[in-house]
């Protein structure tokens, strides 16, 4: 065979066996596989893996999976069937997240002090590290269901079980998180000056600001923002807020305060999407084509789409007209084109945004 | 452990497996089965199948206990037959892959790309529209492979699925967005090209 063929499909099987391989290699890799001109190579490759073994290779069963597979086989021969499927069982979060760990980014799992001193200050138990010193994101199952996804070279602290009354993680850098919803057992991140917690949401949380603050912004739900007081033991904590989607709190060591804002880039709010895919009432609610419109309802409908209050400082604004297609722009865009055909201006107070202008008659 | 107390021992645990001591069956899949599970996760990237492995390997042990060469390395079986499940295994995501991409790029008898900016307003409003008819599965895979640039395998790993489901959303996904782009009259190019204007 082609030696150049068979080095390209080594190549591949080594980014495959590593997981780091891209969509686009994958897709020649497994065409390269149906071919079954490699299937020696391959057959060789395992053989290796079984009797040398491999890095990286740490994953466990699980014990409750183990004697389960175990029940299983020996049931079957009274049922003399040939094949039984296993059954997927939800409480298998917890390992899979311990096998993801190691699958994916074995090499980034070590305890740091830093990591270690803190994170005790953050909660007790056994913790894992997740540090991301590669230059993409790296995706987090954690053992509740929670998903999260680390930023380049930041570090997540976490239990390898969470408590029962409360879920905690410690976060150095910035991540986005997707909390699954559990009545009763509030999600809580900290970070060296803040604590954010929620019910069962989406959120960011960046603790590496240019700026030095520590910055939460919300893509779904309601999340809740405290001052740190493990890590600040001062007295006069910050007033603790309340942020929904679209907004942002970024919290000011120096001045220990918390300010509320509008993210940088608003996205249409994502329930709406869900609920209503594929209809075509979210196709219309998310075309923003005007022919001849009041100034008014285009604000509503922004207002609705965007979760952000949008307040003109006039009412005579209301009236004014505006006709042209604002579909393919984020928020901060069609406001500008909104405003430069109507005299007007825009400005972002606090988490509103307020319309300035003299409007039209 | 001395090498010949080693065999022995083995050798004895064989004739107990053989006259179907379960604690013998025990102790053997005690031994191998997290080796042969982190190999199967090696090349099929997902937990589940790794599971799936163990089992089969097992089950066929517990089955031919009786007919087992006593004086062989029991290792050498399960190694074995573990490396040919996972074989055929791969083998079948492989050709199940290569189909999904054959229907990716199947009827794409299309002109050239009606498009020249991807970054055109009325590309990415139509995109938008496109992606809001997907299914929430399908949008997250999506968009999980658009705005964090994740591979197969990590977006497998992050919704504890398997990559050939993965495979299948994005295929399912972009074929969704073709159709969108032609329903409004733009003759639309094959998926490919798709995915590389949108992820480029």
């Amino acid at each position: 065979m082609d030696t150049d063929k068979l080095a390209r499909f080594s190549q591949l099987l080594h980014l495959y066996q590593k997981g780091n391989i891209s969509p686009v290699e994958q897709d020649e890799f497994f065409a390269l596989i149906a071919t079954h001109q490699f299937d020696a190579l391959l057959e060789q490759e395992i053989d290796v893996d079984f009797k040398i073994g491999f890095e990286g290779g740490k994953a466990e069963l699980p014990p409750h999976i183990s004697q389960e597979i175990i029940r299983n086989i020996l049931s079957a021969e009274r049922a003399a069937a040939a094949v039984i499927p296993i059954q997927r069982k939800r409480p298998a979060l917890g390992w899979v997240a311990a096998a993801v760990l190691v699958a994916a980014v074995s090499l980034y799992y070590f305890i740091n002090d830093r990591g270690q001193k803190l994170r005790t200050q953050a909660f007790a138990g056994k913790a894992q590290t997740m540090q991301n010193s590669s230059d993409t994101a790296r995706a987090i199952l954690l053992s509740d269901g929670s998903r999260v996804v680390l930023d380049p070279h930041s570090t997540l602290y976490f239990p390898q079980t969470f408590a029962d009354s409360v879920r905690e993680v410690y976060l150095d850098g910035r991540a986005f998180f997707e909390v699954t919803h559990i009545p009763g057992r509030p999600f809580l991140v900290y970070s060296d000056h803040i604590i954010t917690k929620v019910l069962g949401t989406s959120f960011y949380v960046d603790t590496h600001t240019t700026s030095g603050n520590e910055e939460v912004s919300v893509k779904t739900g309601r999340v809740q923002v405290f001052e740190n007081t493990k890590a600040n033991p001062k007295q006069n904590t910050a007033t603790p807020i309340i942020i929904t989607p679209n907004q942002k709190a970024v919290y000011e060591p120096e001045k220990r305060f918390f300010e509320t804002t509008i993210v940088d880039k608003p996205a249409p709010i994502l329930k709406e999407f869900v609920r209503n895919a594929g209809t075509h009432k979210t196709q219309d609610s998310l075309r923003f084509n005007y022919d001849q419109e009041r100034l008014e309802n285009i604000l509503l409908q922004l207002d609705s789409t965007y979760g952000i209050e949008i307040i003109p400082e006039n009412p005579s604004l209301n009236n004014c007209i505006f006709t042209g297609d604002l579909s393919g722009d984020d928020l901060f865009t069609k406001l500008k084109i909104l405003c430069l055909t109507t005299q007007s201006s825009y400005e972002i107070n606090g988490t509103r945004i307020l319309i300035k202008g003299s409007g039209c008659k | 452990m001395d090498h010949n107390y080693a065999k022995y021992e083995e050798f004895k645990l064989l004739s107990l497996l053989a006259e179907d001591s379960e604690y013998a069956f025990q102790v053997i899949y005690d031994r191998h089965r997290n080796r042969i599970f982190q190999t199967a996760v090696r090349y099929l990237k997902s937990p589940h199948l790794g599971q799936e492995v163990v089992q089969d390997v097992f089950l066929k042990l517990w089955f031919e206990r009786r007919n087992l060469k006593k004086d062989k390395p029991i290792e050498a079986w399960l190694y074995s037959v573990a490396k040919n499940n996972i074989l055929n295994r791969l083998k079948k995501i492989a050709n199940e892959w290569k189909a999904l991409d054959h229907l990716a790029h199947f009827s794409m008898n299309f002109a050239a790309p009606a498009f020249e900016k991807a970054e055109s307003a009325e590309f990415s409003r139509m995109l938008t529209e496109a992606i809001a008819g997907l299914s929430a599965q399908q949008q997250k895979v999506f968009d999980l492979a658009r705005t964090k640039k994740l591979t197969y395998i990590q977006i497998a790993a992050y919704l504890n699925i398997s990559p050939l489901t993965v495979k299948t959303h994005m295929t399912r996904a972009l074929q969704h967005i073709r159709t969108y782009f032609q329903s409004n009259g733009i003759e639309f190019l094959p998926a490919f090209i798709i995915f590389s204007i949108i992820f480029s």
